[in-house]
C-alpha cells in the first residue's frame, strides 16, 4: 500500500508538489465514510430521537432508578454515585486532556520561535505549527474532547431528573415510556423521594446555595487546570474565561432542577482531586493559605505531576 | 495564542451549546394539564388544559359563558374533569383551587385554595365536596361555602379521585396505599399497601375496589377490609378508572391494550391491541365501550363482539376519558381541542378550540 502510494505520487508529477497521503490518513478517510454511510442507514430506520433514547437517555434514567433502589432510596446518592462513575468512565479522556494541555504548555516557546520566524507568512506559519504538533503526538483540539463527551451526559441526566422528580403527572407519563417495564421493581420505586433537606431536587434551589457551589467548584476546577501565563494578552483571556464559565453554568443551574446542579458540584469536586492528584493544585497554588507563589513559568510544568511540582515548590521557598 | 484562541472558541461553542439545547431540549419545567370534560343534560363542560373553563351547548358546541371571563388571568392548568351538582359545577386546578361556579352563568361561588396542585376531579355528594391534593391531603369541604370539615394526611401526592360510599370515603395514594376513611370526621378506618403508586381513581362496584397502580398490575380489593381478592398483570402501568359491564371489567393499560376481566376472578376474557396508550379509563353505554388513546383515535367497541364499531381519529393526544350523554359522544384533545361525536356512527357532529389551540 505504502509502495503503491509512493509510486502514484511520482506518476503524477513528483512527491514534491503534491502532499503524502500515508496509508493510515486512508484508512482514516475509509472510516469517516463508513461511519457516514452508517449513520445515513440507520436514521433510515430510527429517528435520531428515538437514537438519544435508546442508547443515551433510558440507559441513563434506568441507571439513576437502579442505583436509587441500592443506596437506600435516596436520589441524593444516586446521583452522587452516577457522577462519580461518569467521571471514572471518562477518566482516560481526562488523562488525555491534562496530558494535552501539558504538552500545548511545553511547546509554548517553540511555538513562540515559530511565530517570530514566520511573523510574515501565516500559511507557512500554519504548517509548521501542525508539523510540530504532529511531531510532538498532540491534537490541539484533544483538550476539549472530554468536556464535549460530558454534553450528551448533562442533557441526559436533566431530562432524566425532570422525569423521575417532576410532581408533573405528564412527566410521569412520559416516565412510562422510557422506564424499562421488564424490571417491575424500578416501576415500584415511583415516585422517588426528591427532599433533601431544603432541596427538592426536580425543582430549582431555592436559596441559590447550590448555583453558587457549581459557579466556585467551577472556578476552582478551571484555575487548578489552566496553566499560568507570562503572556498578558493570555492571561487576559484566560481570566475573563474562567470568570465567564462559572457564571453561565450558576446561572443556568439557577434555572433548572438542582439535581442537575448537584450533578456539576459533585463533577466538579471529582475533577478538581483528580487533577490535584496527577499535577497538583496548579493555578490555585498561590490562592492556598501559606503561598505566595502567583504562577509559574510553563517550562516548569515539565514531568509528571504531583511529586514535581511539590519540588518545585520547595525550590521556590 | 493560536491555542488559546481555538480553546476560547471552543469553549463559547460549548456555552452556546449548554445554553441552547438544555433550555429547548427539555421544555419549561411545568407541563400544561390534559385538561377534562364534564357533562350534563345539554351543556359539556371543558376545563382545559391552559387553565379556563368553558360551558359549551353539547347540540350546537356554541359557547354559554367562560371561566375566569374574559381577558382574566387563566386559573389552570386542569387536569381534572369539572363535577356537575345541582346548579354548580366543580373544578380543581393544578395551580391549587377548588372554584364552585354557577352553571346558569359561570360566576364563581367561592374558591378553596391550597399550595400544590390538585390532579384528580371533586367528588361531591350530599353537600360535601371530597378532593385529593399533591400534598398529600385529602380535603372534605362544604360544598355551598367552601369550608373545611376535615382533612386527611397521607404520604404522598393524590392524583385520584375519593370515592364516597355511605359512611366510608376511599382514597387512593400515590404513597402505594388505600385508605378507607370515615366520612364525618375523616379518621382512617384501614389501609392497604399494594406493591405500586395508584394515580389513578378507584372502581367501586359490589364491595370492591377495582383500581390500577404503577407497578403494572390491576388490583381487587375488598373494600371493608383492605384485602387483595386478585392482581392482574398487564405490560404497562394501569391509570384510569376500571369500568365494570355485567360481571366484565375493562381497563385500559399504557401497553396500548384494552383488556377484559372477569371481575370475580380477575382471570383475563380477552384482549384488543390499539393504536396507543390508553391513559383515560374507559365510558360505557348502551352496549359501546367507548375508549380514547394517546394517539388520538376514539374507539366505540362493542362489548359482545369485542371488535370495534367505529373508529374515530384527531389531530394530537387524548388522555381524557370520553363523556356519552344521550347520542354524542364528546372527547378532548391536548392538541387540537373538544370534538363531538354522533354516538352510533362516530360521525363528526362538531368541533370547537374554545382556548385558542
Amino acid at each position: 500500500m505504502s509502495s503503491q502510494s509512493k509510486k502514484l505520487g511520482k506518476g503524477q508529477g513528483g512527491s514534491q508538489d503534491l502532499p503524502q497521503i500515508s496509508p493510515k490518513q486512508i484508512r482514516k478517510t475509509l472510516l469517516y465514510v463508513l461511519l457516514a454511510v452508517a449513520a445515513v442507514i440507520l436514521f433510515q430506520y430510527i429517528s435520531p430521537g428515538d437514537l438519544w433514547n435508546l442508547v443515551i437517555f433510558r440507559p441513563m434514567l434506568n441507571s439513576l432508578l437502579f442505583l436509587y433502589q441500592i443506596f437506600g432510596r435516596n436520589v441524593v446518592w444516586s446521583i452522587v454515585i452516577f457522577t462519580v462513575l461518569v467521571r471514572l468512565l471518562t477518566l482516560p479522556l481526562t488523562m488525555k486532556q491534562l496530558r494535552s494541555s501539558r504538552v500545548m504548555q511545553e511547546l509554548q516557546p517553540e511555538m513562540d520561535a515559530l511565530k517570530k520566524k514566520y511573523a510574515s507568512n501565516k500559511d507557512k506559519l500554519q504548517q509548521e505549527t501542525m508539523k510540530l504538533y504532529k511531531e510532538k503526538g498532540v491534537n490541539p483540539m484533544g483538550g476539549c474532547l472530554p468536556m464535549l463527551v460530558q454534553f450528551p451526559i448533562w442533557i441526559g441526566l436533566y431530562q432524566s431528573i425532570i422525569q423521575l422528580l417532576s410532581d408533573d403527572p405528564l412527566q410521569l407519563l412520559k416516565l412510562a415510556q422510557n422506564i424499562y417495564m421488564n424490571y417491575p421493581s424500578l416501576s415500584q420505586l415511583l415516585p422517588l423521594n426528591s427532599r433533601f433537606f431544603w432541596l427538592d431536587l426536580g425543582r430549582p434551589d431555592p436559596y441559590y446555595i447550590l448555583p453558587i457551589l457549581v459557579a466556585g467548584t467551577m472556578w476552582a476546577q478551571q484555575k487548578m487546570m489552566t496553566p499560568p501565563s507570562a503572556d498578558s494578552q493570555q492571561a487576559s483571556m484566560n481570566q475573563s474565561m474562567q470568570l465567564m464559565m462559572p457564571l453561565m453554568f450558576g446561572y443556568i443551574t439557577l434555572q433548572y432542577a438542582s439535581g442537575l446542579a448537584l450533578y456539576f458540584v459533585v463533577s466538579n469536586i471529582v475533577g478538581m482531586a483528580i487533577q490535584f492528584a496527577i499535577a497538583g493544585s496548579g493555578g490555585l497554588r498561590g490562592l492556598l493559605p501559606g503561598s505566595k507563589v502567583a504562577a509559574r513559568p510553563a517550562s516548569i510544568a515539565k514531568g509528571d505531576g504531583r511529586g514535581k511540582e511539590k519540588d518545585v515548590a520547595k525550590k521556590e521557598r | 495564542m493560536e491555542y488559546w484562541k481555538k480553546k476560547g472558541a471552543m469553549a463559547l461553542l460549548l456555552l452556546a451549546m449548554v445554553g441552547s439545547l438544555v433550555g429547548c431540549a427539555t421544555g419549561p419545567m411545568t407541563s400544561p394539564g390534559w385538561g377534562g370534560l364534564g357533562i350534563s343534560e345539554d351543556t359539556l363542560y371543558l376545563a382545559s388544559s391552559q387553565g379556563k373553563v368553558f360551558a359549551l351547548d353539547a347540540e350546537s358546541g356554541v359557547q354559554k359563558w367562560v371561566y375566569p371571563p374574559g381577558e382574566k388571568e387563566a386559573r389552570g392548568p386542569f387536569y381534572s374533569a369539572p363535577t356537575v351538582v345541582d346548579d354548580l359545577v366543580f373544578v380543581s386546578s393544578h395551580a391549587g383551587a377548588v372554584h364552585a361556579l354557577d352553571t346558569g352563568t359561570g360566576l364563581e361561588r367561592w374558591t378553596f385554595e391550597t399550595e400544590k396542585g390538585f390532579v384528580g376531579a371533586p367528588a361531591v355528594v350530599d353537600g360535601e365536596v371530597y378532593v385529593g391534593n399533591s400534598d398529600g391531603k385529602v380535603y372534605a369541604l362544604d360544598a355551598i361555602s367552601g369550608w373545611t370539615k376535615w382533612e386527611f394526611e397521607t404520604g404522598n401526592w393524590l392524583w385520584s379521585s375519593p370515592v364516597v360510599d355511605g359512611g366510608h370515603v376511599y382514597v387512593a395514594s400515590m404513597d402505594h396505599k388505600m385508605y378507607c376513611l370515615d366520612r364525618s370526621t375523616g379518621q382512617k378506618v384501614w389501609e392497604s399497601e399494594v406493591g405500586g403508586a395508584i394515580p389513578g381513581t378507584p372502581l367501586l362496584a359490589d364491595g370492591t375496589l377495582y383500581f390500577g397502580a404503577l407497578d403494572k398490575k390491576l388490583y381487587a380489593m375488598d373494600a371493608s377490609s383492605g384485602s387483595v381478592h386478585w392482581e392482574f398483570e398487564a405490560e404497562s402501568w394501569n391509570w384510569g378508572t376500571p369500568v365494570l359491564v355485567d360481571g366484565t371489567l375493562y381497563i385500559g393499560s399504557l401497553d396500548h391494550r384494552i383488556y377484559a376481566l372477569e371481575a370475580a376472578s380477575g382471570r383475563k376474557q380477552w384482549d384488543l391491541e390499539l393504536d396507543g396508550a390508553v391513559l383515560a379509563g374507559a365510558t360505557y353505554a348502551d352496549g359501546s365501550l367507548y375508549v380514547a388513546t394517546d394517539g388520538g383515535t376514539i374507539y366505540a367497541l362493542g362489548v359482545s363482539t369485542h371488535s370495534p364499531k367505529w373508529t374515530f381519529s384527531v389531530e394530537g393526544r387524548i388522555l381524557v376519558p370520553p363523556v356519552v350523554s344521550g347520542d354524542y359522544v364528546g372527547v378532548n384533545s391536548m392538541e387540537s381541542g373538544l370534538y363531538v361525536l354522533v354516538a352510533e356512527s362516530g360521525l363528526q357532529r362538531w368541533a370547537s378550540a374554545p382556548d385558542g389551540k
